[in-house]
């Protein structure tokens, strides 16, 4: 076989000819060597990366402007099934090798030393990104840990469908402790108060929990996030938003700038009860008035009309927006940053 | 029934054909000459002309210097100009280079050995031919196609991470130009 010497051409014609590969040549080639990674990551292409922890693989799903290839490890690899019986978590092994589908093409690449945490920084490196977008966790099979060290650049963090115990929960803990944005789908607080204590604490831009939850005033009052959202919140009285609000109001809170609760009342909502002893202004529909708020890891902009204007003590002013029925409400508090 | 106006058939390359020709010399004293269409193709060889203010009458009386470009290399890229000197402007194929079609004619002139397509490419380089270059690089993309990665490292010589370490290493131990 003959062969061309192809890095002794100047990296600008490499650099030409590499972007006339199909997607499978380059990443085959990126593989190669340190230096041919190095100059597929000059192509300069981007992409965003998702990640799915699933009981049967790891999914690497990057989404590009040309190209959405989907990288899958440990499927059909044999990776201890009878662990699973066992109830055990494993540690990641080694991936013997790496299915990638592009255009409903799956092919196999291999680089035999690489752990999964190689191909996740190879991937980043060759996709000039420097984290993972999104990465969801529904399952409790891979050791927690080990997660944490392979994902340690992620934006948001979504899981888990399903935690058997505190350990579970601790470990979870810590694979989203690097995370910007934390989404809860499912969690059973009984027990796990103090667990559930240290993620409203920490000060992620945005924490969201999709999963019913009864909350008390300590619970609020520990929330130190940008952004919050309870989509499934009950409360034992409207008392306790009423003594949240007066709680910030004289301060507490302070990183807060949103907070949403879609809520659940075993008595009748009443928004006297909600608001007594504050000192709120109504204000007519006709004002509008501009927010911000993360929305799966993007700003976007939206606009209140009307609501109800409470302010703190130190003059920072807050709007309510609140949409009553007979036994749930939707509230939203949005901190005015200007 | 329309009657059609009479009118001269002027042949559009009787019209083209009256050309300006430069003299261009390769590095192995090799003379070829090329019309200023296909001159054109380069840009290196287009700003030199027109920064030395080549004309139609004193081009041939003087000859260009290429001292970066053999002969054989000149042949080919002389010919590849006077075959393309009145194709359309096409977009560069910075992005999508798979997108074109490399017609029949370009793939057997650049149907040579390995080592000659390298220097090619490198005096494309030089001469700033975008169409050329596109044509090469296409050849040595295709190189790749339906090849494994064991295969690709052979193809392009790619050595491994300890091969390319040992080379660092053994290129900071050999004395410098001083020493």
């Amino acid at each position: 076989m003959s062969f061309f010497l192809l890095l002794h051409l100047p990296d600008s014609i490499i650099r030409k000819i590499i972007h006339g590969f199909e997607l499978l040549q380059l990443l085959e080639f990126s593989l190669l060597s340190n230096r041919a990674r190095l100059l597929v990551r000059s192509l300069n292409l981007t992409a965003q990366f998702f990640v799915f922890i699933r009981k049967d693989e790891i999914c690497v799903s990057i989404s590009g402007g040309r190209w959405s290839p989907e990288f899958s490890f440990y499927k059909n690899q044999g990776v201890s099934d009878d662990m699973v019986q066992r109830e055990h978590q494993i540690d990641l092994p080694r991936p013997k090798f790496a299915d990638v589908t592009i255009c409903d093409q799956t092919n196999k690449l291999y680089k035999e030393e690489y752990e999964l945490k190689n191909w996740v920084d190879h991937l980043l490196s060759i996709f000039n990104s420097s984290r993972i977008q999104e990465l969801y966790l529904v399952t409790d099979r891979y050791d927690f840990k080990s997660l944490a060290k392979v994902f340690d650049r992620v934006e948001i963090f979504e899981g888990p469908r399903e935690l058997r115990s505190a350990e579970d929960f601790e470990g979870f803990w810590n694979v989203s402790i690097t995370s910007d944005t934390i989404y809860i789908d499912e969690f059973v607080y009984e027990g796990k108060e103090e667990k559930f204590h240290k993620t409203l604490m920490r000060n992620y831009k945005h924490v969201a929990f999709f999963n019913p939850i009864s909350l008390s005033l300590d619970d609020l009052l520990m929330i130190n996030s940008s952004e919050t959202t309870f989509f499934y919140a009950s409360f034992s009285t409207q008392k306790v938003l009423n003594r949240f609000l007066k709680h910030w109001i004289k301060g507490s809170n302070p990183r807060l700038e949103a907070i949403v609760f879609n809520c659940n009342f075993e008595q009748k909502f009443e928004m006297d009860q909600l608001l007594k002893g504050i000192d709120y202004k109504i204000v007519p529909p006709d004002r509008e008035k501009r927010f911000s708020r993360l929305e799966r890891g993007a700003l976007e902009y939206y606009t209140l009309e009307g609501g109800i204007d409470i302010k703190r003590c130190d003059g920072t002013f807050a709007t309510l927006n609140i949409n009553g029925t007979e036994h749930s409400a939707s509230i939203g508090m949005y901190v005015w940053q200007y | 029934m329309s009657v059609e106006p009479e009118v001269p058939i002027v042949q559009v390359e009787e019209v083209r054909e009256n050309p300006v020709l430069y003299k261009i010399i390769s590095s192995d004293n090799h003379v070829f000459t090329i019309s200023e269409h296909a001159v054109k193709l380069s840009k290196t060889l287009w700003d030199l002309i027109t920064n030395l203010g080549l004309t139609a009458e004193n081009a041939l009386d003087n000859p260009i210097p290429v001292e970066n470009v053999n002969g054989k290399n000149m042949e080919t890229i002389v010919q590849f100009c006077e075959r393309h000197k009145y194709d359309e402007e096409e977009p560069e194929y910075t992005n999508y280079i798979r997108e074109f079609v490399l017609p029949e004619w370009d793939r057997q002139l650049l149907s040579i050995d390995n080592e000659e397509l390298f220097q090619l490419i490198l005096a494309t380089n030089y001469l700033d031919i975008q169409k050329l270059m596109d044509y090469c690089c296409r050849v040595i993309g295709d190189m790749a196609k339906d090849k494994t990665p064991e295969e690709l490292r052979i193809i392009y010589g790619i050595p491994t991470d300890a091969e390319d370490d040992a080379l660092e290493r053994s290129a900071s131990d050999s004395p410098g130009p001083s020493g």
